[in-house]
């Protein structure tokens, strides 16, 4: 006969989310928020004088111009300036996720290596990522190379140090569980291992993510002739405010859009298994 | 089948060269389809034990035997544990049902009964409806009796329990000792309790080994034959604990 029990639980679980009133949910307070950003830059801009600091509306319609017409220095048009920015900055973002989560798991399994590579990555972390900047440009001239690799260098001892930290806090205990059932390694690596990592790889992809284009931009500021960089670059030469301002506002936009719609919602489908909710 | 420890034991080395014995020579048999307590003081070693019957560490000297035929991972014969353990250690990030296919997949029960075997154990600890949930919004009792199930579903030779109950509280592990042995009494696996808790493996066990503290030996061998469908408050399973309470504090001052 099989033990039948009911599930106090579950029906809890149903019931749980109760919605609170409309103006203080979590979109309402976001867009509020957002809001109140852009009324503020108003005011400012307002008390300080468009010509000092050009408010949000002036700032949209110049860096509109630029983006729809295309119109801007040498001989590119704007949007390419954006897409070679996109394109260094991901290119680095992949090499420093790979060789950084090599290395990490490598230091979380290896103690030779452990002891080794500590204070490769302590001088990695303290180098500032302007020195890798200039660096890379006598070393690369200018190319694309200067950007990709500054932008590894400041973003991998970054990565080796949370993959490693997530190795070696990787369960023991449920390690052994899996040999008692004679798991596989494939298996193990699969299940028991990998998503326990997945955290902290998540937090290597977020930081990596924000890091790196302000990098890209340091690189292109400095010595490249082409990328958002360049014509922050070109507009400060030209001491358009608005230009800058519209250009650094942009990126900003496209990168958190980016964040939000690609590693917020990766990130929340893989690790919806955690208990924000406890129930019982 | 039948299940034997042979000059069983185990010492541990400290770094500083001191030498630790967890467990003096231990042999004695377990018949098949038996479900059999052993009990001892914590840190007696009862864990270590059971780990070197699942196979997870070697003895120092000695062998576990199935049938006459040893056991380990270079002997040719292994043996198919379930282990339900004191946490359930339960993979978060795999549903309920998942938690169950990743035991089947790991032993190697082809894909195509996963379905059958998990509804069926599921629905053996009582949690049909569960499946999809993930294990950190359960409760710890119903953790627990996914922890059971897992270690069920993969037809184990021999299920070994490391005080399951011990971090539930009073009133879910006397009821997930029930259902424990309603299930023990429909599929009569060859079961290796763990506790330190004299009453429940009163209340539970066939056959009760008592170990002394490190290093562990068996010093004494009960058999309980109480009939089932026991319950806390009967007068004979009352004082049986008390007469095993009595033989251990009269073991410990020896």
């Amino acid at each position: 006969m099989p033990v039948e029990i009911e599930n106090p639980v579950l029906q809890e679980a149903r019931a749980l989310p109760a919605p609170g009133p409309m103006w203080r949910s979590r979109p309402a307070i976001k867009a509020a928020s957002f809001l109140t950003l852009l009324l503020l830059w108003s005011v400012i801009s307002r008390v300080s004088g468009e010509e000092i600091f050009p408010g949000p509306l002036a700032v949209g319609a110049s860096i509109a111009e630029d983006l729809v017409t295309g119109a801007g220095p040498g001989l590119h048009i704007s949007p390419y300036h954006i897409a070679v920015s996109l394109l260094r900055i991901l290119c680095a973002f992949a090499i420093a996720m790979v060789v950084g989560s090599a290395l990490g798991v490598l230091m979380g399994v290896n103690r030779v290596c452990e002891s080794f590579l500590d204070n490769w990555i302590m001088v990695g972390l303290t180098i500032p990522g302007l020195c890798w900047a200039l660096i890379a440009l006598m070393w690369f001239g200018i190319h694309d190379a200067s950007a990709v690799f500054a932008i590894v260098m400041v973003c991998l001892p970054f990565v080796v140090v949370n993959i490693w930290e997530g190795t070696k806090a990787v369960d023991k205990q449920l390690l052994d569980m899996a040999r008692v059932f004679s798991a596989s390694r494939r298996l193990i690596l699969r299940k028991v291992i990998f998503p326990q990592l997945l955290p902290y790889v998540f937090a290597a992809v977020r930081y990596t993510f924000s890091v790196a284009w302000k990098i890209a931009v340091v690189a292109e500021v400095f010595g490249l002739s082409s990328g958002v960089g360049f014509m922050l670059n070109y507009w400060f030469g030209m001491f358009r405010i608005d230009k800058v301002l519209g250009w650094t506002a942009t990126f900003t936009l496209i990168m958190l859009l980016l964040e939000a719609v690609l590693i917020k919602k990766a990130h929340a489908r893989a690790l919806r298994w955690r208990a924000e909710v406890t129930l019982a | 089948m039948r299940i034997a420890l042979e000059n069983l034991s185990k010492a541990f080395q400290h770094p500083n060269g001191a030498v630790t014995q967890v467990f003096a020579p231990l042999t004695f048999q377990i018949e098949g389809s038996t479900f059999v307590s052993l009990v001892g003081p914590s840190g007696c070693g009862k864990s270590t034990l059971l780990n070197i019957i699942a196979g997870l560490e070697a003895p120092t000297a000695g062998q576990v035997t199935v049938d006459g035929r040893p056991i380990g991972s270079d002997r040719g014969r292994s043996l198919r544990v379930g282990y339900v353990f004191q946490n359930p250690r339960l993979l978060n990030w795999l549903t309920v049902a998942g938690n169950i296919e990743f035991a089947l997949e790991a032993t190697g029960v082809s894909r195509e009964r996963w379905r059958a075997l998990v509804d069926q154990y599921i629905g053996l600890v009582g949690l049909r409806g569960t499946e999809d949930h993930f294990p950190l919004h359960l409760s710890g009792g119903m953790q627990q009796r996914v922890g059971i199930a897992r270690a069920l579903a993969i037809d184990p030779e021999i299920v070994l329990m490391d005080e399951p109950f011990s971090h539930l509280d009073d009133i879910t592990a006397r009821r997930l000792r029930s259902e424990l042995i309603q299930i023990w009494q429909r599929e009569r696996r060859t079961v290796i309790f763990v506790t330190h808790d004299i009453l429940e493996a009163v209340y539970l066990a066939d056959r009760i080994v008592m170990l002394t503290n490190k290093p562990a030996r068996v010093f004494h061998d009960q058999p309980v034959s109480l009939p089932r469908d026991r319950h806390y408050g009967d007068r004979a399973l009352l004082d049986l604990a008390a007469e095993l309470l009595n033989r251990f504090y009269a073991q410990a001052e020896a």
